[in-house]
Parts: structure tokens; sequence; C-alpha cells
């Protein structure tokens, strides 16, 4: 206990507070510039910490993973630019709060919701770690795939209104996926023979070009993205209380345990928590504007895709697997300070784990102040005139597009999915389950080539081994759930509309 | 579900056909998973392409989605924009990624302000040079380089 206090009292140094201020700020600004990612920021900034010691290292790496996943809903709920792929689900109810007039609203539990899935994902990794690592090995590719068809389920209730569109769609994302080398074989498909889409379609100037471009096409087109600035104006005079903080507990527990789960999958990510825990939430929320303003839905977002911080930083720390490119960069950052990962890493060298694990909850503290503070300020954003923010945010995508990789050529793909996506906007097709199917099409045709090669190419053999693993009969059950629920209420709704007519 | 919806299930069936008889040239691991992907749409598509030759026979189309009319200030609109961003991605290896993102943006936000005067001009053009300019020097900060151009 005694070693713990000295620990947690060597994390409050002067030098340790000022890189985790400025750990967690570097990680918020970058985290709210679309395409630019933790990944890149922190892969850039790794040199800067040579001559530092290991555990001030990790603590300023940290608080930028921190800070950046916080920030990707500020411009999502903002402009309806995600700055991060994890951000894309908090664009559905964020933006229409926005829209709403209601988006310092958003941004209030945009906060509160990323401060509680931060710190309940890092009270499991102090104490529950190795454990947890352990289980995940349960997670094989029959496991993996019916993850990704749990994910695809969100479709179903995303498109209540039209659900034949939605699965359309979802094909569609479905197919944008394959682009580029088969997992298996590594052979070339739909690349019209250019090198370019070797590496397939990139999911960001992909998602840039979906949400914003669409939007600016949008915006330029009809007066629907203009808000009122009454309402904005009104909303001001709106003070955080301490309610703030508690007002939706199941919400942020239930996806904080989501964005846990999913954080410990190596290849998951912040982009499939939100969307799943957003899913989830629909099931349990009384909000019957969830989905099209509803607060709780940005908490069920941001609380997952913040979780996943803590999640995958799991297996990075006990195994060595990163759960993703960012923790990849991190354990990078580990092994070039001469630390191993594993269990050992908690024992003999508790005294750079600790400090570290320990700075992730003053990080996230401080975004939850940043966050509180600002949403004020940064809603007022929001009354930038329409011509000033469609040239802001063409701008910024572009540039956001084209700093991934350093390729024109991804600017030209946001440009292309942002025309289709207004096209398909324009024909009240929804664009979030291309996005859906965008992310989850290389996990789901990945885990299903390794089952169908564990199982001699027998569909049936792995349909069969389904129902001989409890994860795999959890998910089936979720998976039905997902899809009949939604279309229950949306049955109940209409024979109710039906009765009073 | 109106004759627009009715055309474009035709156009996704054809689409995902197209991607079944591609799929089919492939090497069997690459075909396997996009062939399933579009055996699904293409029945999906069916089904909205029957759903409608239903409704049509029955008379029963009061529940048509109305969509918004397509007219030609929209398309002219969306053209502009469009054209602008090629101009502007073709300009940049001329004219550099910070110059000619000048140019463009500023056409963008002149062209789309709904107030038209000189003051307010100067305003937008103002306003728009010194966040982009921000912007790009803070990108340049995080370590992003950008193509220079041939004069810029």
């Amino acid at each position: 206990m005694n070693n713990y206090l000295s620990l947690l009292l060597a994390t409050f140094s002067l030098f340790n507070l000022t890189i985790i201020l400025l750990g967690t700020l570097v990680g918020a600004v970058v985290g709210a510039l679309p395409g630019f990612t933790a990944t890149m920021a922190i892969a850039i900034l790794i040199p800067i910490t040579y001559t530092w010691d290991a555990s001030a290292a990790l603590i300023f790496l940290g608080a930028i993973y921190c800070g950046s996943m916080y920030g990707g809903s500020i411009t999502a709920i903002l402009i309806n630019t995600p700055g991060t792929a994890a951000a894309a689900a908090t664009t559905i109810d964020g933006y229409a709060l926005t829209q709403k007039g209601r988006s310092q609203e958003a941004l209030t539990q945009s906060a509160v919701a990323s401060f509680w899935g931060n710190i309940l994902s890092v009270i499991v990794l102090l104490f529950f770690a190795p454990s947890l690592a352990k289980w995940a090995f349960n997670f094989g590719a029959q496991e993996r795939f019916l993850l990704a068809l749990f994910g695809l389920a969100i479709i179903a209730s995303l498109s209540t209104k039209n659900m034949l569109k939605g699965l359309i769609m979802g094909c569609l994302g479905l197919l944008i996926a394959t682009v580029g080398m088969d997992p298996v074989m590594g052979k070339s498909r739909f690349t019209f023979d250019t090198t370019y889409l070797l590496g397939g379609i990139n999911l960001i100037p992909a998602v840039i070009g979906l949400f914003s471009i669409t939007q600016v096409f949008t915006s330029i087109n009809d007066g629907s993205a203009a808000i009122k600035k009454e309402n904005i104006i009104k909303y001001k005079i709106v003070k955080n209380s301490i309610k703030d903080l508690f007002r939706y507990p199941l919400t942020y527990l239930r996806s904080s345990i989501i964005g846990i789960i999913i954080g410990i999958i190596p290849g998951t990510g912040g982009d499939v928590a939100s969307y799943l825990s957003h899913n989830v939430g629909k099931m349990f929320s009384k909000d019957k504007e969830y989905g099209q303003g509803s607060p709780e839905g940005v908490a069920a977002c941001e609380a997952a895709n913040n979780a996943v911080v803590g999640g995958t930083l799991i297996p990075t720390l006990t195994l060595g697997i990163p759960g993703n490119a960012t923790t990849a960069i991190l354990l990078g950052g580990l092994t070039l300070h001469g630390l191993t990962p594993g269990y050992a890493l908690f024992t003999s060298n508790a005294d750079t784990v600790f400090p570290f694990i320990f700075s992730l909850f003053l990080a996230s503290l401080l975004f939850l102040v940043i966050g509180l503070k600002g949403a004020r300020y940064f809603a007022l954003a929001t009354l930038t005139p329409k011509n000033i923010l469609s040239g802001m945010v063409i701008f910024l995508s572009t540039v956001g597009s084209y700093s991934i990789r350093g390729n024109i050529n991804d600017v030209i793909i946001m440009l292309i999915f942002g025309i289709l996506g207004y096209v398909l906007k324009l024909f009240k097709f929804s664009i979030v389950p291309i996005v859906l199917g965008m992310i989850l099409g290389r996990m789901a045709e990945e885990s299903l080539q390794q089952a169908l090669l564990l199982y001699d190419g027998s569909l049936y053999g792995i349909f069969i081994s389904f129902f001989t693993r409890p994860i795999c009969i959890a998910l089936i059950l979720f998976i039905a759930l997902s899809v009949a629920y939604p279309i229950y209420v949306d049955r109940k709704k209409k024979s109710r509309i039906e009765e009073k007519s | 579900m109106s004759k627009k919806d009715f055309i474009l299930y035709i156009i996704f069936g054809v689409f995902f056909i197209t991607i079944y008889f591609w799929s089919n040239t492939l090497i069997q691991s690459a075909a396997s998973w996009p062939k399933m992907v579009s055996v699904i749409g293409l029945v999906l598509s069916f089904i909205g392409i029957f759903r409608y030759l239903f409704r049509l026979i029955k008379k029963n189309l009061a529940n048509s989605e109305v969509y918004p009319v397509i007219n030609k200030k929209i398309v002219l609109r969306s053209l502009f924009l469009i054209i602008i961003m090629l101009i502007w991605i073709a300009s940049i290896k001329l004219l550099g990624f910070l110059f000619s993102s000048l140019i463009a943006i500023n056409i963008i936000v002149q062209f789309f302000t709904s107030t038209r005067n000189f003051k307010k001009y100067t305003f937008n053009f103002c306003i728009t040079s010194i966040i982009v300019a921000g912007m790009y020097y803070l990108f340049i900060l995080l370590g992003v380089s950008f193509p220079a151009g041939k004069i810029f």
C-alpha cells in the first residue's frame, strides 16, 4: 500500500504534471483535427521523449492518447466532421443536437462520458489487467466474426425507417472494404491496376468525405445546416452543474464495459466500440430522441471510445500485443526505453508503469475540465457564418485527408465519397451503414477466412462451432436481440399510431 | 416507395451483379467474400424492385417518400464546388499548397456568401486567409509536410 502511495506521489511531480497538461492539450487538438490521428502525433513526438526517463515518456504519450480520444468528438458534434474514426458514431446524436441549438449540452456530455469511460477503463487496467489479458485469448476467429456481425447488426437499429436501404448501404460499405489485397493470399482485387488502391481505400478520407463534404454540399444547397442563433445564445446562460457529471450513470457504466472489452480484443478499436455502444444504448434508453439528437447517445459513444484506451493498454502492457495502431507505437516507445511488456512490468518496473497508469486519471480529469469550461466557447463556433464554416470544413477536410499519408489521391477519395454521400443523402439513403461496413468489413472477412482455414473450408463446420463456444452463443443472442428489438419497437410505435388514428 | 427508389434499386442490382462477375475473375480466396456480399446485396435490391412492382400492381404507393426537389440551382452550385475543388487539387503542384488553398477557399467563401458588398467581401477575405494560414502552419508545426509548387 505504501508502495502504491509513493508511486502515486511520484506522478504529482511538477514536471509530470506539466507534461500531462501539455500531452492532453496536444491530444485534444490533434483529435479535433480531422485526419490527424493520435498514432501520428505519438509517432511524431516520440523523439522528444528520447532523453526523458521511461516513466515521463510514457506519461506524455499516454496523455496524448487520452486527449485525442476526447478531442475527436468536438468537431464531430460541432461541424459533423469526426476528428477521429472513433468519433464517427458521435455525429449521429452530437450533430443533431447542434442543429437543435444544444451543442453545449452535447459537448458537456461528451466530456463527462469521456471522463467516466477513461476513469473506469484505467481502474480495470490497474486492478485486473493480467487476468483480463488471459481471457482475451478466448477470442478466436469465430468470436471475432460474430463480433463484426454484431457491429453490423447496428444497421437494423439505425435504419428502422427503411431497413432495406440501410442493409444495401451496409453491403456497399462491405464491398468498399474489399478493395485492395485479399487477407489470405495478398492478391489484388478491384484496384483497377493502380498501386494506390493496393492498400485499400483509406478509412479516414472516406469518412471525412462522407460526413463533412456531404454536409458542406447539404449546407450550400439548403438551409438545413443553419443553426438558429437564438438557440445557442439562449443555451449560453445554462451553467454546468455537478448533476451533469452523473446524468446517465448506467450509460457511462455500460458503455465503458463495452469499450473495455472491445479494447482488450486486438484488431478492434474505438470506432467499433462507439457504434456497438450506441446500438446497445438504444435498447435501454427511454429517451425518444435517441439517435436523432440525444445527449445520452453522445454519452454512449464517448464513454465507449474512451474506455477503449484502458482496454487496449491491457494486452499491450501484459502480453505485448498492441490492441491498435496507437498502442503499437506506444509499445515501440516502451521498448525504446528498455522495458519489456509482461507481468514483470507490473512488478520489477512498477516505478515506471504505475505512475503512467495514475497519470491517465489526471489526463481524464484535465480533459473533463477543458471540456466543461470550454464547451460554451466551443459551441460558439457554430455561430460562424455558413459560407465561412463551409470553406473551413473543406480546407480542414482536405488538409486532414492529405496529412494521413501525404498523398493527394486521398483528397480525391475524400471528394468522391463526399459526392457519393450527398447523392445518397438526396435519395434518403443513410451514410452510417456504409461507414460501418467499411470499418467491420475487413475484420469480418479476415476472421471468416481464418475460421474457414480451421474447418477445411466448410461453412457448416464453422456454423456448428458457433454453438459449442460460450462467447459465440452470447454474441448470437446479442445479434438476434439487436436486430429484433428495433423492429419490435418500430412495429409497436406504428400500431400505436394506427390505434390513435 | 417511389419511382426514384425503384430506379435506384435497379442501379444497385446492376452494381452487385457487376461485382459478382468481377469477383469470378479472381482467385478463390479473394473472391469468396465479395461474392457472398454481392449476392446478399443483389437479393436485397430484388426485394426492393419486387416490393415496388407489388405495390404498383396493388396501386398502393401512398407511402411514397418525399424527396427534396433537385433543381438546376442545386446541380449548378454542387458542380461549381466540385470544379473548384478539382482545380484546387490540380493547381497544388503549380502554386503550392498554401497559395492554392488560399485562392480556392476564398473563392468558395465569397461565392456562397449571403450578403454581397465590399465590406463583407473584405471581411470574408481577411477571416478566411487568417484561418487557412493559421491551420496550415499548425499542421506544419505538427510535422506534416505539404507539397511545394513550381511557383511558390
